[in-house]
């Protein structure tokens, strides 16, 4: 079980169906387009549902500021799709990581040898 | 302090019924909005009759316009 940040949860749940309530009390069920590391959402085919729940609004393209949002209301499958996502990153990292260490080596083992061309040293003009 | 929350829950507290669960899911919930996130006591939980509860609802901590 890896960790997962709430942003990047919200980066795999793109392209899927999102409902977001803002902090004025409205909710907008969408699906999410993009997203940006301030929470800044847009959502294509909107449907707004006043505080009250009395009024609905079919909307084509909408723009949320992230700092109006409260919540946002995921589809299950999201967090497994980030959860298999996390996986290959870290795998991803720890082969990186392997072939550092592996380089590394090398290079110790090449420097432990003696260099291939020893330059004669220049000799001091001795001074008559 | 954004929280992700799994299998979450809502509780509606209310004076004339029982207090009320609606799944919530999965849930991405906004730092600003927290006011407070704490651990809960799972047995104290279970020995709550959640039907015969009876409250008010919770205030609001902070102002929705701020």
């Amino acid at each position: 079980m890896i960790n997962i940040f709430p942003l990047s949860l919200l980066l795999t749940a793109k392209g899927s169906d999102v409902v977001i309530e803002v902090k004025a009390g409205d909710t907008y069920d969408g699906k999410l387009e993009l997203l940006d590391k301030f929470m800044n959402v847009k959502l294509t085919n909107v449907k707004h549902t006043s505080k009250d729940g009395n009024s609905f609004h079919g909307i084509k393209e909408l723009l949320i500021k992230g700092n109006s949002i409260k919540y946002f209301r995921l589809n299950p499958d999201a967090e497994k799709k980030a959860q298999e996502e996390a996986e290959i990153y870290e795998q991803q990292q720890q082969q990186k990581q392997q072939k550092l260490n592996e380089q590394k080596q090398q290079r110790k083992s090449q420097n432990q040898k003696p260099r291939g061309k020893s330059y004669p040293q220049k000799q001091p003009q001795q001074r008559r | 302090m954004n929280c992700v929350l799994q299998n979450s829950e809502e509780r509606v507290y209310s004076l004339e019924t029982g207090v009320q669960f609606l799944n919530a899911g999965l849930q991405v919930i906004r730092g600003d909005t927290v006011a407070v996130l704490g651990e809960v006591n799972l047995e104290k939980e279970k020995s709550i009759d959640f039907d015969k509860v009876k409250a008010n609802q919770l205030p609001p901590i902070f102002s929705n316009t701020h």
